[in-house]
């Protein structure tokens, strides 16, 4: 008995020991992977091999790679036959994925919540609301992917800091890459084109981050983005006015350098407040985006017929051909003065200066890497709200879905019903996309939310 | 026991009759409206600026009801000024149940006109503003059923005007059981200034053209 018994402990403690060492993990064609996450431990890589998997994947531990194994083309193919929500979700520091092609999912594609230290590499993503979404975290990268079709941006990095976005590929979207409310983040070597705006870098209202600054792009094509506008009536997208090649929306300490910027139809560049766009609601917010520089670009053809509210905007000069479009009051904006360049609204710009150059930046990522928290039951309400709800819910305008203070209108007498439409919504509006059930959050964290949603949340 | 059993057949008549009366009511709807609406909400429930009426055509008749309801109860105040709302209201209460039921039959079912009164240009900014209402009142503020939010496109903007007012300063949504006008109440007062009412009906006057 008592030989069992130390036998025993030896047997656990050899598990013990060995589950601290990462492994490698495997998932046979057409199996769950779902399942193999759930074995895995902390630091462990995940290797899918090549197929057709239905599924919708949460990653909840940090340290998970997971990885596709390529076979020639053929590489694991994630289907949500327009049926599932997500793809992949990943809520576990220093995350890398890798190697899959995403499509037919309805809500997001590839997103991270609240992870920092994320990796997202060569990726295609076809047709999600949105395509790649790292939303709240601190120093990632998105590298590599090749992302189509989404109603909203292909690529949208939400309320996230030291962020690079390098290389990737992004066509017929209503957006093509964002940074929205988003700070020191660098774009570069991208190909954005055929989309209704090729760049958004946005600080919007009614979020918890109230500012946005520090972002570099530089050294992409941003071209012909003049695809018809196609996000669902109510969200905040469908007000995105096509033919745009970078639109900037209220940051500031914004450099656009170096870029290839030809045929967009409606201006190369839109700098705007939120004034202009009936957007300066929130009191917590400079609607303005001041120290817009706008550097060296190779522009061409840009705003030969300009489309909707811009076209009703320029009517009146009978202006056309736009290169950079201001309808801003901020302040420090400069654009490099060259020739063929033309501008309306820049009269209070000044001429840029060559020190102002980020030719040399290579990265926005911070050397040695993010902290990354873990947090108690508490924190958990506000954290989830933060990492989650407000990837599509702002405070007083409809982001994609309705708006936070509707809700609390809505459910202020009633949190079990708001808990229950939470965890298996039911679509009621039309014209806003469907809302994903957050039933893989477990109920605590979903009594959390909802308390903090409309016991504790203000804008 | 024979006084249960009386209860019992009166109840079937009084049922019976009642059945009669709703068909008979329901038959009527058109000059039931006719008769007591028209006059001021014109022939086809297009309302009439002079005489402040606002357009009902095509409301859901679910809203219609409730406001009716809560016109006569007081749920939903009027102005003791407001000749044509008190009027209205005597006229409600003189009607039965099901006759009420009959009229918001009717006014439902009724084509939504299209209003050409003048607006200002729709701007960026009011499209933005407007984004607080969509939550509820839709992208084309053709209303939601689901939430029990009416339409409020194809309406005139004095009288938008009028009712968004009205629960922005308090005098509408106050009645603690009231669900849906204590929702419309809260999200009157965010507005962020009068300024921003103005805009607002504006970009809702242009809906749906």
């Amino acid at each position: 008995m008592n030989f069992n018994l130390a036998f025993g402990g030896a047997v656990i403690a050899a598990l013990l020991s060995s589950s601290t060492m990462a492994a490698e993990l495997r998932v046979a064609s057409g199996t769950s992977i779902q399942a193999v996450i759930d074995q895995a431990q902390a630091g462990d890589t995940i290797l899918v091999e090549p197929g057709e998997y239905k599924q919708s994947i949460y990653i909840d531990k940090p340290g998970i790679t997971l990885m596709g194994l390529r076979d020639g083309d053929n590489r694991p193919m994630l289907n949500g036959e327009k049926k599932l929500n997500d793809g992949i979700i990943a809520s576990g520091h220093s995350v890398v994925i890798s190697g899959f092609h995403v499509k037919g999912y309805k809500g997001n594609g590839i997103m991270t919540q609240g992870a920092n230290n994320f990796k997202i590499l060569d990726n295609f993503v076809e047709g999600a609301f949105y395509g790649i979404f790292p939303q709240f975290g601190k120093n990632g990268v998105v590298q590599g992917n090749t992302v189509t079709g989404c109603e909203d941006a292909g690529i949208y990095v939400g309320m996230s800091d030291n962020i690079d976005v390098l290389g990737n590929t992004t066509f017929g979207n209503v957006i093509g890459i964002e940074f929205e409310n988003t700070r020191n983040a660098l774009m570069t070597q991208n190909d954005v084109y055929d989309n209704s705006a090729g760049i958004a870098l946005t600080l919007l209202p009614g979020l918890p981050v109230k500012d946005s600054y520090g972002l570099v792009v530089r050294g992409n094509k941003v071209i012909a983005n003049n695809h018809e506008n196609f996000a669902p009536s109510s969200s905040i997208a469908a007000g995105v006015p096509t033919g745009i090649g970078i639109l900037v929306l209220a940051p500031d300490e914004v450099t656009i350098e170096d870029n290839e910027i030809s045929d967009n139809f409606s201006t190369g560049a839109l700098v705007s407040d939120l004034i202009t766009f009936g957007l300066a609601t929130d009191p917590k917010i400079d609607p303005y985006s001041d120290k817009v520089r706008v550097l060296a670009n190779n522009w061409s053809r840009n705003g030969e017929k300009p489309a909707g509210v811009i076209a009703e905007m320029l009517a009146p000069t009978g202006k056309t051909g736009l290169e950079v479009l201001v309808a801003n009051k901020g302040r420090d904006n400069c654009l490099a003065q060259a020739d063929g360049v033309d501008s309306l609204g820049t009269k209070r710009w000044e001429a840029c200066t060559p020190e102002m150059s980020k030719a040399t930046m290579v990265t926005a990522m911070i050397a040695g890497g993010a902290e990354e928290p873990v947090y108690t039951a508490e924190q958990k309400g506000r954290l989830t709200y933060l990492a989650v709800c407000s990837g599509c819910h702002a405070y007083d305008s409809v982001l994609h879905g309705p708006s936070i203070q509707s809700i609390k209108a809505l459910y202020s007498e009633d949190a079990t019903a708001m808990m229950a439409f939470v965890k298996k919504p039911v679509h009621k509006r039309e014209g806003f996309p469907e809302m994903p059930p957050q039933d893989y959050l477990g109920d605590e964290t979903l009594k959390a939310i909802t308390n903090y949603v409309l016991n504790e949340l203000g804008n | 026991m024979e006084r249960a059993h009386s209860a019992v057949a009166t109840v079937a008549v009084w049922l019976a009759l009642a059945g009669l009366m709703t068909d008979r009511a329901r038959a009527d709807g058109a000059a039931l409206f006719s008769e007591n609406c028209a006059a001021c909400h014109g022939d086809h429930g297009e309302g009439s600026p002079e005489l402040r009426a606002p357009v009902i055509a095509g409301l859901e008749k679910a809203y219609l009801d409730r406001q009716v309801e809560h016109l006569m109860n007081g749920k939903r105040p009027v102005s003791a000024d407001n000749a044509a709302a008190v009027g209205m209201i005597d006229t409600l209460r003189g009607l039965g149940a099901a006759d009420l039921q009959a009229i918001t039959a009717h006014v439902s079912g009724l084509p939504v006109p299209v209003l050409d009164e003048p607006a200002e240009a729709t701007t960026f900014r009011m499209r933005g503003l407007f984004s607080g209402c969509m939550s509820c009142h839709q992208a084309q503020g053709e209303g939601n059923a689901a939430l029990s939010a009416p339409r409020i496109s194809h309406q005139y903007g004095w009288y938008i005007k009028e009712q968004l007012l009205s629960f922005r300063f308090g005098k509408r949504g106050n009645d603690p059981t009231d669900r849906f006008g204590k929702q419309m109440k809260t999200m009157a007062i965010d507005i962020a200034s009068d300024a921003d009412v103005d805009q607002l009906i504006a970009y809702i006057q242009k809906l749906g053209r």
